[in-house]
């Protein structure tokens, strides 16, 4: 919230504002004839009809104007002592007055809810409009992906006030026979025991959250899905749920921590960060060190690793392994393998039935005419990139040549996304087509057939393009047409997203995390693709966290230390 | 379905008309004996922060689970995002483009609520809060919830059913514009002026002061403004974002 000096000052010019606009209705509406000190005169004029009693101007005077002045002040002051008084509510009062309410908390709660989001809204509006810049999408189309925004979030927030509002986990739950109606995987059984560690694999899309969900119980009440077998009653887990950040109440990290040292992850020393400016990983980082100080007997993690850099990929590794030594249960949905610590169990929920994706490598940029010419480089050159006041890089020279990928590495926070973002900024838009870090800002259509097609329209390529460079990502896209874009899973929707703005034929694609949430068969795929795309003189940046990916594609490395951009020797 | 003549509904119309009552102080204020007269806009300024208790009281029970709640705050959020980001341009434009939406998407209890709680959280935030506060909230409210009148909740969007929101936007703008003015005019000229609030003059004159401050003020500035942009946003993303409602479940 903003402080109290500029809410008092936001005030003061209310109640300046109001004593003006009597002084000037007073000349306007004609003053009664104070005095005889003249300022100037306005001749009068008379109304008829209805308004016959109204005289409008006159003389100005002087005492007229102070008397208007003096009659105003009264009021000036009560907006200042209303803006004063209500300075001391804020959410956390608020939250602390409901608890105490026997009626009313409900309503009392909303409000303080709806106060912690706002700073939320602000900087969604900012990503999304910057995200619409970047698909060329109409301005008025803004408010779809924001009420999506609003939607999603409201839903993340109803999870946890559930998760809140059900009793602590006693035992250790257990699953029978379990399958959600629909599912092409076979029935799951699970039965977690103390100290132990499940590892949850499968193809992205196979169920994996949905297992996780109904560990929690939450399937049935919460989702409202309808699933055989047996499940347990809802009750409150260590749950990390995919996009952390929905669940983060409060305006700054201490609002959700408290004001504590000994944080996992440096937490410590980032207590006064902006909740809404969090990175993706920053909010993996902030809800485990919130889930980890209730000491829950179970963790439920769905994907921990996916937007974690090493050096957090590895305390997890280690937090972890305290966990179990404690005798909590934890279950772990993940792709990357390599930060879990060993000695796991693991259930595989690909079922047989499963489609493999096969390698579609060179078959779609054969659509594309001839329009790529011999292009030339593109330079990135500036003093700083910054972001909330704060700099990030300093010095910052790249040389992107046609063709070839450069990978940009670096911590959580290290500014990874902001450089991506100045150099879509600093050239022109038909040269660089980037994709957002949440790549659901982009999508504004009710279905993915009506999204393709949009995309076709945007950027005026045959209708169809679109469409089949998404096949070669996903190769059977068919029965997902009918969906609505946020149905799909996450690499489905960052396989869109790539293949949107693939059809604006940029000479330099930027993509923020290309592969985070794919599994090892997606990322070969989205590689395969990447390189047909360098093949036809593109030049790709992405950034990432994963170094066997940035291997596999990028011959040029660069990684964010201390505020510098470092070129990385690439491991062969 | 809920039933239409419930103890509830009794309690929301009645502290309706009551506020109602309080809106328009200066058209019957000099009808009143004297010592009554005097009291009637402190009255009508102490009597709306009750209304508002008793009507939230009320619709309490509108609040059922967590996903309601949280949808409540997150739109009343969004709304009160919409109008610290649009305040430059005509005071709450877009704010009226949420709670109208909202509002026929989940009703009328559901609408009052979201007025309500749409002005009250973005007052908070930046404490231009004052006795005109609960006026807003009420009146916001109203717009909310006759948008949610007649609404089935899970009926398809109708393209006759956005041009019948826009036109209602046009409407309520201008409504909302005229109903503020009308407690607030007497405070907002002061008591010197030709078109002041008097209690001695007849109704008729002073209806006529209070329509042309009306006019001169902001029916023809911030309320066209406010009418016609709201209507322009629901007429543009009216059909989508009516849809994205109806697909939550809660």
């Amino acid at each position: 919230m903003p402080r109290l000096r500029s809410r008092f000052l936001l005030a003061f010019f209310l109640a300046l504002g109001f004593v003006l606009l009597r002084v000037i209705y007073s000349m306007v509406f004609g003053t009664a004839a104070y005095g005889s000190d003249v300022l100037f005169e306005i001749p009068q004029l008379r109304l008829s009809g209805p308004f016959s009693h109204i005289t409008l101007f006159g003389s100005v005077t002087i005492s007229g104007i102070v008397s208007s002045i003096n009659l105003a002040l009264p009021f000036a002051l009560v907006i200042l002592v209303f803006a004063l008084a209500s300075s001391w509510v804020n959410p956390a009062r608020l939250i602390g007055f409901a608890k105490k309410l026997r009626f009313g908390a409900n309503l009392v709660s909303a409000l303080a809810i709806a106060l912690v989001q706002l700073p939320g809204f602000l900087e969604a509006a900012k990503r999304v409009s910057f995200a619409m810049r970047l698909r060329g999408e109409k301005r008025s189309r803004y408010v779809v992906p924001i009420f999506e925004i609003a939607i999603a979030r409201a839903n993340s927030i109803a999870l946890r006030l559930f998760l809140e509002s059900t009793p602590k986990s006693r035992a250790l739950p257990k699953l029978a026979d379990f399958l959600p109606v629909g599912a092409s995987h076979k029935p799951v059984n699970v039965e977690l025991k103390a100290g132990e560690l499940l590892v949850l694999k499968g193809k992205t899309g196979t169920g994996k959250t949905g297992t996780l969900e109904a560990l929690a119980g939450i399937i049935k009440e919460f989702r409202g899905r309808e699933f055989l077998g047996e499940i347990p009653a809802p009750m409150q887990v260590g749950y990390l749920p995919q996009n952390p950040r929905d669940l983060l109440f409060g305006f700054v990290v201490s609002d959700e921590l408290g004001k504590t040292e000994n944080l996992p992850f440096g937490l410590s020393r980032k207590l006064d960060l902006p909740i809404s400016t969090l990175s993706e990983g920053e909010a993996v980082q902030v809800w485990l060190a919130k889930i980890l100080s209730q000491q829950h007997l179970v963790y439920l993690l769905d994907e921990p690793f996916a937007s974690l850099d090493k050096t957090a990929q590895a305390e997890l590794g280690t937090i972890i392994q305290v966990l179990l030594a404690a005798g909590k249960a934890v279950v772990i949905a993940e792709h990357q393998f390599s930060a879990i610590p060993a000695g796991y169990l693991e259930l595989d929920l690909d079922s047989s039935s499963s489609k493999d994706a096969k390698s579609i490598s060179g078959q779609i940029f054969e659509a594309i005419p001839e329009s790529f010419e011999a292009s030339e480089e593109i330079i990135f050159e500036t003093k700083a990139i910054t972001a909330a006041k704060t700099t990030l890089i300093q010095d910052v020279k790249l040389q992107l040549q046609p063709g070839t990928a450069t990978a940009i590495l670096g911590k959580n926070g290290a500014g990874k996304t902001s450089l991506l973002r100045a150099i879509s900024k600093s050239q022109k838009p038909d040269q660089v087509s980037m994709i957002p870090e949440v790549v659901e800002d982009f999508f504004v259509c009710q279905s993915l057939r009506e999204e393709l097609e949009r995309a076709d329209q945007i950027a005026k390529v045959t209708q169809g393009f679109t469409q089949k460079t998404l096949e070669s990502f996903i190769p059977e896209c068919g029965p997902l047409l009918d969906l609505h874009p946020r149905d799909l899973s996450a690499g489905q929707k960052l396989a869109l997203g790539c293949a949107m703005q693939l059809s604006h034929k940029p000479k330099l694609l930027l993509i923020d995390e290309p592969v985070k949430g794919f599994d090892s068969e997606l990322r070969e795929t989205a590689q395969e693709i990447l390189h047909c795309v360098l093949e036809t003189g593109t030049a790709i940046a992405f950034a990432t966290h994963d170094r066997e990916f940035a291997n596999s594609l990028a011959s040029t490395h660069f990684e964010i230390r201390d505020q510098m951009l470092c070129l990385v020797e690439v491991a062969k | 379905m809920k039933r239409v003549f419930s103890w509830q509904n009794g309690i929301l119309a009645l502290s309706s008309l009551i506020a109602l009552a309080a809106f328009s102080w200066p058209l019957f204020a000099p009808a009143l004996p004297e010592a009554a007269e005097l009291a009637a806009p402190v009255l009508a300024v102490a009597l709306l922060p009750l209304l508002i208790v008793v009507i939230g009281l009320v619709l309490e029970g509108a609040i059922s689970g967590p996903k309601q709640l949280a949808m409540l705050a997150t739109l009343a959020g969004l709304a009160a995002g919409t109008r610290i980001a649009t305040s430059g341009i005509g005071g709450f434009e877009l704010v009226f483009v949420v709670v109208i939406l909202g509002g026929r998407a989940f009703g009328v209890r559901y609408g009052l609520l979201l007025g309500i709680l749409s002005i009250a959280a973005s007052s908070l935030f930046f404490g231009g809060i004052g006795p005109w506060t609960s006026f807003q909230m009420i009146s916001v409210g109203w717009v909310g919830a006759l948008a949610g009148l007649g609404s089935a909740r899970s009926s398809k969007t109708r393209r006759s059913e956005v041009f019948g929101l826009a036109s209602y936007a046009l409407i309520a703008s201008y409504g909302f514009g005229l109903i503020m003015n009308l407690w607030f005019w007497p405070f907002a000229v002061g008591p010197q002026t030709s078109i002041s609030y008097s209690p001695d003059a007849s109704l008729i004159e002073n209806l006529g002061s209070f329509f042309f401050y009306s006019l001169a003020t902001s029916t023809l500035t911030w309320d066209t403004v406010r009418a016609i942009s709201t209507a322009v946003v629901i007429l543009a993303v009216g059909q989508p974002i009516l849809a994205i409602l109806r697909r939550a479940k809660i």
